[in-house]
């Protein structure tokens, strides 16, 4: 019954990550071929590079009123790094080629780079005129009163053409802003884990052992960004915690010897956990990236299941369910709250989606029993009940994980 | 937006799974609750109580099934996670035991119930 449960949820989750990628709407009409496009935006921009590293305080004006003809009109707004990235203004083309040759006597070179260039599908403007969006890293230096400046961005550049008889032409930039700082994100998370429970009392303990499991946990969180680097989350997580307790042999009660050795208690619960997360993400690379989210998680236990087994010192055999304890699960709270961290490098499969591989922690922070067993001391050997939940202190839960999950963009901005 | 749309959708499915999961019905192993009784009928507490799976073992007092338990105030022991046969039950406290009398139960156990009995020990 509980596999079934198990598949039923895997499936949903299969499900919700191929709908997870529809995230791109189709464009009817035109029917844009996207690589051509994009070669154009690429010439566009090359020769923006070219020009733009050419002027300076003795450019020939020819130069200037080259660069100048890569822009819709002289009064396209651009944003302007040649004050420093504390200065950040909006200027005209007119204008920053003048202010270029103020700060930068020796020129300004701006370096694109052409393989983390990314273009949306154009929008109709008007007049036969469609827009595009393209997102291009670019490296400007310079050296201004003897000081070097150097600044790598992400810049959004909008990107004017008509369309004439079905083909684009006439490419112009339109305008050069930063793109929008805020980004939403889905992840979805397979987490296969190893996981247990700690008891101070239990660990000092010569004669029980505390032993971890092989368990899963699985999740979907929601990310919204603030920046290129901070942001916050959260989710809903599946969690299996197992582990056991082992003991060396059962305690006679009175004169009655049970003759168990190797007794083990194994105990699962199950919860359903939402975790509140602080993130943070780096790209350094085109392709490979950081991530890492650290917070706090609340769990409900749904479901919790207790199994012993030991082995008869007379015959060898092992015996199943050889401990009764039928208060165990009123020994335990229902509610948990825990510490959750994964660390994780990203790798971009398109703009919208990336897969996460990495590695996480979660350690509990209350105690998952509420009561203490009063004979605990005295009966902790006789297998009267399952020690796990009876034993003196906190008793938590902690799990170990493999981070496997896919990253998908909500936004429509992509920087 | 339509992703924002999946999200909120997948949530909302992940949660009825897992309230659906919550709400699942599991069988319960059989249970059996004995009572142990002097012969004038007075409850016994801190006896000694344990299942057997045959006659053989039942007359060593050897390999029990579950671990020995004791009788608490009321005379009672519970013992759970039992499988679905007829168990030999031992009682003893004091000098005095079952061997007197029946010692297995009449009927195998059943999942889902909680089986009462009474031991009388002499």
């Amino acid at each position: 019954m509980r596999l079934i449960s198990h598949l039923k949820f895997c499936r949903i989750l299969l499900v919700l990550i191929i709908c997870s990628g529809q995230v791109v709407s189709a464009q009817d009409t035109p029917d844009w071929n996207k690589a051509n496009l994009k070669d154009s935006v690429i010439t566009l921009l090359l020769k923006y590079q070219d020009l733009h590293n050419k002027l300076n305080i003795h450019a020939d004006p020819i130069v200037e009123r080259d660069f100048t003809r890569l822009f819709s009109n002289p009064k396209v707004q651009v944003i302007s790094y040649l004050e420093g990235n504390s200065k950040l203004v909006k200027i005209s083309i007119e204008e920053y080629i003048i202010r270029l040759a103020e700060l930068y006597p020796d020129g300004f070179t701006a370096g694109i780079d052409p393989f983390r260039i990314s273009i949306d599908l154009p929008r109709y403007d008007r007049n036969n005129r469609y827009i595009i969006r393209a997102r291009v890293n670019i490296k400007y230096s310079g050296i201004s009163k003897g000081v070097v400046f150097t600044t790598s961005q992400r810049i959004l550049l909008q990107i004017a053409f008509l369309l004439t008889n079905n083909t684009p032409g006439n490419f112009a930039v339109y305008g050069i802003d930063l793109p929008a700082k805020g980004q939403d994100f889905m992840a979805l998370s397979l987490n296969p884990a190893l996981t247990g429970f700690r008891n101070s009392t239990i660990s000092k303990d010569e004669r029980l052992s505390l032993r971890m499991g092989n368990s899963f946990h699985a999740g979907i969180s929601y990310s919204h960004y603030f920046g290129n680097h901070l942001g916050i989350g959260t989710g809903i997580r599946y969690s299996r915690y197992s582990g056991s307790v082992g003991l060396d042999k059962i305690d006679p009660l009175g004169s009655f010897n049970p003759n168990f050795n190797e007794v083990t208690v194994q105990n699962d619960l199950w919860f359903a956990e939402i975790p509140l997360f602080i993130s943070w993400r780096s790209n350094p690379g085109r392709r490979w990236g950081a991530q890492a989210d650290i917070g706090l998680s609340g769990g409900i236990r749904m479901y919790e299941n207790m199994a012993t087994s030991a082995t008869n010192a007379n015959t060898g055999i092992t015996m199943l369910n050889v401990i009764s304890d039928a208060d165990w699960i009123s020994q335990m709270n229902r509610v948990d709250i825990g510490f959750i961290g994964t660390l994780s490098a990203t790798c971009r499969i398109n703009n919208y989606a990336r897969i996460l591989i990495g590695a996480g922690y979660r350690q509990g922070l209350s105690g998952l029993d509420n009561n203490t067993r009063a004979d605990y001391v005295y009966s902790k050997y006789q297998g009267q009940y399952n020690p796990l939940w009876g034993a003196p202190g906190k008793t938590v839960n902690q799990a170990l994980l493999l981070n496997i999950g896919v990253l998908v963009l909500l936004n429509k901005e992509v920087n | 937006m339509i992703g924002r749309r999946s999200f909120f959708r997948g949530v909302l499915v992940i949660g009825i799974v897992m309230l659906l999961g919550a709400c699942m019905k599991f069988d319960t192993l059989p249970q059996l609750e004995i009572r142990v009784v002097d012969e004038n009928g007075s409850v016994v507490s801190g006896a000694y109580v344990a299942l057997f799976d045959s006659k053989i073992e039942w007359d060593n007092a050897r390999n029990p099934v579950q671990v020995w338990r004791r009788t608490d105030q009321e005379g009672k022991v519970f013992f759970v996670d039992l499988q679905e046969m007829a168990y030999y039950v031992y009682a003893r406290f004091d000098g005095k035991d079952n061997s007197f009398g029946g010692v297995n139960l009449s009927e195998p156990l059943r999942l889902n119930q909680k089986n009462k009995i009474e031991i009388e020990i002499r």
